[in-house]
């Protein structure tokens, strides 16, 4: 007999699993604000659609509706882009004006994150340059690396949320795998 | 050109430990931000009540076993009266049917023209 999840239950996923879920978003659009709307909406989108399900499906298909919420702000960008740049063509550029050193001030000040006195300095560097390489990754091999080894998905859970085969995730995964070892080896790290 | 990197070297075990480390740098205005859409989130989770199981509202009711068995939204109410209204119209029209074939029957035992068929067994 399937057990239908509770709010309990799903109140206790989505804490469980926003912070990483905010990380996924992060580095698929390089934007905490962008990133913060794409995981409002997959929790949403849950809620809405599977609150009902047992709660041993909500992480596949949290992971499958967060990586379609991402997939669809990339289209909105690339629609908006297109028209932006459609329109600044026909307007006359005002750069030196529009630069202001404390915007930049501003957005550094919010991206910083509280100190942990605890986690050396070396550590966060170390995070900072993974997530750096993380981020220059191809999307697919990002997510698949995401997905398989930081969410702890198996190939087939994988496949199922990337909406593609058991070999593309491999292939996917392995050439994550190279593509951030290569980067971190070329930033002198290595991990403990 | 031969590649001599060896990704064996990278523990993406590792990676995903340092990853799950930096979501602990998050600044209190992304989690508070975070708890708000989960807050959000669960406002509107879809709850599918059983069509005519109890609710835990009606077990502490004094109006019985009959209160217990009713529909508890408007939903399942319409489409019972809907299934009431159609299975009375069902009724009435088989009636009707019955009704027009005794008549049929009186009429032609009246004018003695009953056919053959009423009387083979």
């Amino acid at each position: 007999m399937i057990k239908l999840s509770t709010s309990a239950e799903l109140s206790q996923f989505l804490s469980s699993v926003e912070r990483r879920a905010y990380k996924h978003a992060v580095y698929a659009v390089r934007d905490n604000h962008s990133a913060l709307d794409i995981v409002q909406d997959a929790m949403l989108k849950l809620a809405e659609k599977y609150g009902d399900k047992p709660a041993e499906e909500f992480p596949m298909l949290f992971q499958r509706i967060l990586q379609n919420t991402i997939r669809d702000y990339y289209r909105r960008q690339k629609v908006r882009s297109s028209w932006v740049t459609l329109f600044s063509s026909l307007q006359p550029k005002h750069d030196e004006e529009e630069f202001d050193p404390l915007d930049i001030l501003e957005n550094s000040e919010n991206q910083t994150s509280s100190p942990i006195p605890e986690e050396s300095l070396q550590q966060k560097q170390m995070i900072a340059l993974i997530e750096q390489a993380l981020e220059k990754l191809p999307a697919r091999q990002r997510e698949a690396f995401l997905l398989r080894y930081w969410e702890g998905l198996d190939t087939a859970e994988t496949a199922a949320a990337m909406g593609c085969t058991e070999g593309s995730v491999k292939t996917h995964c392995s050439r994550a795998v190279h593509a951030l070892a290569a980067s971190l080896k070329a930033k002198g790290i290595e991990l403990p | 050109m031969t590649n001599k990197f060896d990704p064996g070297k990278l523990d993406p075990k590792k990676v995903a430990q340092l990853l799950t480390q930096s979501t602990r740098q998050l600044d209190d205005a992304t989690l508070s931000a975070l708890g708000n859409a989960r807050q959000n989130a669960m406002k509107k989770q879809l709850v599918r009540a059983p069509f005519f199981a109890p609710t835990p509202a009606s077990l502490h009711t004094s109006a019985g076993w009959t209160a217990r068995l009713l529909p508890h939204s408007a939903q399942p109410w319409i489409a019972a009266g809907l299934l009431a209204v159609l299975l009375g119209i069902g009724a009435g029209y088989w009636q009707h049917l019955e009704e027009q074939q005794i008549d049929e029957l009186d009429v032609a035992i009246l004018t003695d023209e009953l056919p053959i068929e009423v009387f083979v067994d």
